[in-house]
């Protein structure tokens, strides 16, 4: 069972189609970027997997549960974090994040872990409007951990955020998936930033689906250059055997580890090699997202 | 674990307690101040000894409570549209959102709005009415007018569910607002005129029967307007019940069939 | 929720106490009329109209009143108005009187009212009684005593000419003022209710996470004066 999946999904406002028979799946356990220019429908189909959007036609299905009709299931086990959420000024942190926590049938125990990941404690006395962009931001994802969602939607974390905000929720949320090992799905337009955590892609342009799948699959479907991460018991030894080959552009050395970039649509090419040369594991750590949307949008138009 | 209207319920009115206990400091205070005013009449009933051959004069029927729910009636029906209205502005700002991103069925979210708008105003409205009438003596109960409470309850919890109603579709609070203030204040002047031409171009007498239509929405109005032609109370209240009743379900099958959050 | 409704309980009792106290003692006394005529006894020597009963809802301190307005007679040699118990009345007094010399009749009035006062002619056809003060207990008929003949009554001056005739007999008006009494029994149900809405309060409070209760402890632990300082 995928963690999200929509399937010849229509919805309309008004005369003017958000979505138009948008079809993808992303499964569990990854970090998914949702990505497309603004207005693309990302926003729109974040609020139809929570249920807070009726599609007009076709299916959603969050972890085998349909948002519309059985909101209250699916919601358990999802966490939002919203684009530019909204927080009633006059309550207090604790007692807002208490309330949200009730509602999933939690209570102080589960409040007092989420601040704990999101670095809040010292904030749970103070009142929602006190707080700053990042901490709003801080509390948006605190909310959003209550209760141990299975998947996490994340609508532009990082919008309307300092330069040091944004990188401290980026790595706020590159942790939670480590630790937490739960399946994340953001949406943004800034892919610089998606690179650094996703490794599962879903393109979105004018309300239709461009492509989607895995950063490696994408990467060789679209020609895209890739860094895979080699595990060896000697990187050195195997740094300097890589490094002749012609479809390696980079290699970087780290203790366990090596870091290499590979060419264009060669990515494949060099796992194999790698394996050859005695690594111990291959992974593909991302594709270059820039690359990749522009060869999707290229190949779309 | 507790329902999640109650939950969010309590949450809703643990965010407005202060001003809701303000409120109903206002509303006891008014309450008791007409009441004792009024107690000593309400305290003695004086009839003529039941001879043959006497002559009583007519009396005018007993509305006692006119007064007292005229005034804090109206700030009782206030308090409701700004309740209601305040979940169009939750829709509105957007933190519907956020509550409706866990899990609480739209369902729940707007019950417990029907709870914390409708229900606890009329509660407070009722406490404040019946403990003075209970501390100073609780035999003047059988007395006081039950009917007339009961029919400001009705057409206040109707107007609150037409504001809860206008929230939910338009999504904005100074229109829910609005639509308040003119359904509970304005409607009634301009239904009032409409049933003056009427009379006036058809050349009938207006008559308790033929005025029922403005208990549709307005129960006590009607029952303080042609009280004096026979209207009674109970009549009133069968004509407006189906209204309010079916004002909520359509409130509640929209939210369950359309009611999207942006 | 239950917390709120508790609040409200106590606020409402709160204040209704605080005003209970105090405004009765500056209220006037609120009126009652009603007005009837003809008498109920009409002899030569006396006539009585049985006039109103005053039925209680609780227990409130009465001043009573009679005005006349309509007695055409110059036989009246004394008038009295009584407030007599229905019981009393109901029970003997009723039946007995018709039957009783007026010495006796108002004897027998005198012995069983509560509270009686003498009534004075004020002009040709106009009567007023002096106030009764009295507390309710009890539900009251009130009585005019007019002693008397009261079966003629005579023609009002014949100016100005077109002015009617009046109808034979009298045409009165009883006057209630009361005012409500506060006493134990009033306290007593407002610490009846404040207990329940206290009850109320507690209950719905503890159970909140966000306890008002336990943050009122919690914060006199803190202004609690501490214990020494080790050194």
């Amino acid at each position: 069972m995928d963690a999200l999946s929509f399937k010849e999904v229509y919805k309309r406002f008004g005369a003017t189609y958000a979505l138009h028979g948008v079809t993808f799946t992303i499964p569990r356990k990854v970090v998914a970027g949702l990505l497309g220019p603004n207005g693309a429908g990302k926003t729109t189909s974040i609020k139809l997997a929570v249920g807070l959007l009726k599609r007009n036609k076709g299916e959603v299905e969050v972890l085998g549960f349909d948002p519309w009709r059985e909101e209250v299931k699916a919601r358990m086990k999802i966490g939002v974090l919203h684009e530019k959420p909204v927080y009633p000024p006059d309550v207090k942190v604790s007692t807002l994040l208490l309330h949200l926590a009730k509602l999933r049938g939690s209570d102080w125990r589960e409040v007092k872990r989420v601040v704990g990941i999101t670095g809040l404690k010292e904030y749970l006395n103070i009142k929602v409007k006190a707080l700053s962009r990042g901490y709003l931001q801080r509390l948006g994802l605190a909310q959003a951990l209550l209760g141990d969602p299975e998947l996490l939607l994340l609508d532009e974390p990082t919008a309307n955020l300092d330069p040091i905000a944004r990188m401290e929720i980026l790595e706020l949320i590159k942790n939670l998936q480590k630790e937490l090992n739960v399946t994340v799905i953001i949406s943004s337009h800034i892919l610089p930033e998606l690179q650094r955590v996703c490794n599962y892609a879903v393109f979105i342009g004018a309300g239709r689906i461009l492509d989607y799948g895995s950063m490696g699959d994408l990467a060789s479907r679209y020609g895209v250059g890739a860094i895979l991460k080699i595990y060896t018991v000697n990187p050195r030894l195997l740094a300097s055997s890589l490094v002749q080959e012609e479809y390696v552009e980079a290699v970087e050395i780290h203790d366990s580890f090596l870091k290499v970039r590979t060419r264009p649509g060669h990515w494949r090419y060099v796992e194999k090699k790698a394996l050859e040369l005695g690594a111990e594991r291959v992974e593909l750590s991302t594709a270059k997202l820039e690359e990749m949307y522009k060869a999707v949008v290229k190949y779309a138009a | 674990m507790r329902p999640r209207i109650l939950l969010h319920s309590s949450y809703i009115l643990g965010r407005l307690s202060k001003e809701l206990a303000a409120a109903m400091a206002g509303l006891a205070i008014i309450q008791v101040i007409f009441l004792s005013m009024m107690a000593p009449r309400m305290a003695i009933r004086v009839t003529l000894y039941p001879q043959p051959g006497y002559v009583a004069y007519p009396q005018p029927p007993p509305m006692m409570l006119a007064p007292v729910l005229g005034i804090t009636g109206f700030l009782y029906a206030m308090l409701t549209v700004a309740m209601g209205a305040q979940m169009g502005l939750e829709l509105e700002r957007g933190d519907s959102a956020l509550y409706l991103s866990h899990p609480i069925s739209r369902l729940s979210y707007v019950a417990s709005w029907i709870i914390a708008s409708i229900f606890i105003p009329s509660l407070m409205f009722f406490f404040s009415l019946i403990i003075p009438i209970l501390i100073l003596e609780p035999h003047l109960l059988l007395g006081v007018g039950g009917g007339e409470i009961a029919l400001i309850l009705l057409q206040v919890s109707t107007s609150g569910s037409i504001v809860l109603l206008t929230a939910a579709l338009f999504k904005k609070r100074s229109l829910a607002l609005a639509v308040g203030i003119f359904e509970y204040l304005m409607a009634p002047i301009l239904l009032t005129l409409i049933a003056a031409i009427i009379t006036f171009t058809t050349h009938t007498t207006p008559s308790a029967g033929n005025m029922l239509w403005i208990a549709l929405l307005y129960p006590y109005n009607y029952y303080m307007m042609f009280g004096y032609l026979g209207a009674n109370w109970m009549g009133a209240a069968i004509v407006n019940m189906p209204v309010f009743s079916m004002l909520t379900a359509l409130l509640l099958a929209y939210t369950r069939w359309g009611f999207e959050v942006k | 929720m239950l917390r709120e409704v508790g609040l409200f309980i106590i606020v409402s009792m709160l204040l209704t106490t605080l005003v209970l106290l105090y405004l009765p003692t500056k209220f006037l006394f609120a009126q009652e009329t009603v007005c009837g005529e003809g008498f109920t006894m009409s002899r030569e020597d006396l006539g009585i109209t049985e006039g109103a009963l005053v039925s209680r809802n609780m227990r409130v301190k009465l001043l009573l009143e009679i005005r006349v307005n309509g007695f055409y007679s110059n036989n009246m040699s004394d008038a009295y108005l009584f407030a007599i118990p229905e019981k009393i009345y109901k029970g003997s007094l009723e039946k007995t009187l018709p039957y009783l010399e007026k010495e006796e009749v108002l004897r027998l009035l005198k012995d069983n009212a509560v509270g009686f006062a003498k009534v004075r002619k004020l002009s040709f056809d106009r009567l007023e009684s002096d106030t009764i003060n009295l507390v309710l207990e009890d539900p009251l008929i009130l009585l005019l005593y007019i002693e008397g003949n009261t079966t003629q009554t005579v023609s009002p001056p014949s100016t100005p000419p077109t002015m009617p005739v009046p109808p034979p007999g009298i045409h009165y008006c009883f006057v209630v003022g009361t005012k409500i009494v506060i006493e134990n029994e009033q306290l007593i149900r407002a610490a009846d209710i404040a207990v329940i809405g206290l009850a109320i309060f507690i209950a719905g409070d503890l159970r909140s996470e966000d306890s008002w209760l336990k943050k009122l402890k919690s914060y006199a632990r803190k202004i609690k004066p501490g214990e020494p300082k080790q050194e």
